[in-house]
């Protein structure tokens, strides 16, 4: 797939906003220390949505790397932890991308990999302490959250792909 | 907007509420009996519940003060700079935890544990 200027300053733009957002909501306050509300995720599944599923899975990884970078934080049990949510969340919305429009909205998506990446970064805690069913009555809440932050950003991302430069259709790009 | 929403979206939903609740089935209600403290996985202290004190243990970062009062544990200060153990407050209910990931510490509230009954015997 040939890649054009405009699309190329389409994704940095995207990545640009992901990498601000992810970097602001460090210093906002959450309801509970490891909850976040994931609004870098809404350039995720629009890039997803513009440029297809391995642009966005691209964007998603190169977000928490450039994040980590810029933060001071590579390497770091919490960017081993978010590398390892992040992975999860995007494979399954890449699987969940197949069936865009025909099953799923961008709601479902969002919601779906917002609870992969919570559940991928419990468990991987877990791992870290090999007492995994120590760590799963954080599941609850986060389950509760991931619901309602998931849902928001699903709304914002699909009343923005329908802006003029969001809304070229995935599979036109696909086909090219 | 919400009336564009398609089945599997709600499918997704309860899906996560679901699975997202399934670990309260497993959790028993009563009282916590005491208090482990486990550090890199293996090294494990138990405090009784019942006892106010404080417990100073080293981390891979440095010095982590514990406190137990009242039948509720919390980490009053830590070596890691992300400060999400201090931040997690107190646990009082059994399986309860408090995880200090950079420390490589786990504090868990145990309760009485529906495996400690004999099921059967054997000869």
């Amino acid at each position: 797939m040939p890649y054009s200027n405009k699309k190329i300053a389409h994704f940095s733009i995207l990545l640009a906003a992901a990498l601000a957002i992810w970097i602001f909501e460090e210093f906002l306050p959450r309801p509970m220390p490891w909850l976040k509300p994931g609004f870098s995720y809404i350039a995720v599944l629009l890039a997803m949505r513009r440029f297809g599923i391995g642009a966005g899975a691209l964007l998603a990884l190169l977000r928490v790397t450039l994040g980590a970078l810029l933060l001071g934080k590579i390497f770091s049990p919490a960017f081993i932890l978010s590398i390892c949510g992040t992975t999860t969340a995007v494979a399954t919305m890449a699987i969940m991308f197949l069936f865009y429009e025909k099953a799923f909205s961008l709601v479902g998506i969002s919601v779906a990999g917002a609870f992969c990446h919570i559940f991928a970064q419990i468990l991987t805690a877990g791992a870290l302490f090999y007492r995994i069913d120590a760590i799963l009555w954080l599941l609850p809440v986060s389950a509760l959250w991931t619901v309602f932050a998931g849902a928001i950003v699903g709304l914002i991302a699909k009343r923005l792909s329908i802006i003029k430069i969001f809304r070229h259709d995935m599979h036109k790009i696909a086909c090219n | 907007m919400l009336n564009k929403l398609k089945i599997g979206d709600f499918i997704i939903i309860a899906a996560v509420l679901i699975i997202g609740f399934l670990p309260v089935l497993r959790n028993g209600n009563g009282q916590t009996q005491s208090f482990s403290i486990i550090m890199d996985g293996n090294e494990s202290t138990t405090i009784p519940a019942n006892i106010d004190t404080i417990v100073t243990v080293n981390g891979r970062l440095g010095p982590i003060v514990i406190e137990i009062k009242n039948g509720s544990a919390y980490v009053k200060s830590s070596s890691c700079s992300g400060k999400i153990c201090v931040k997690t407050g107190a646990i009082t209910k059994p399986g309860q935890a408090i995880a200090c990931v950079p420390n490589r510490l786990l504090i868990i509230a145990e309760g009485k544990r529906k495996q400690d009954k004999i099921d059967a015997i054997l000869e």
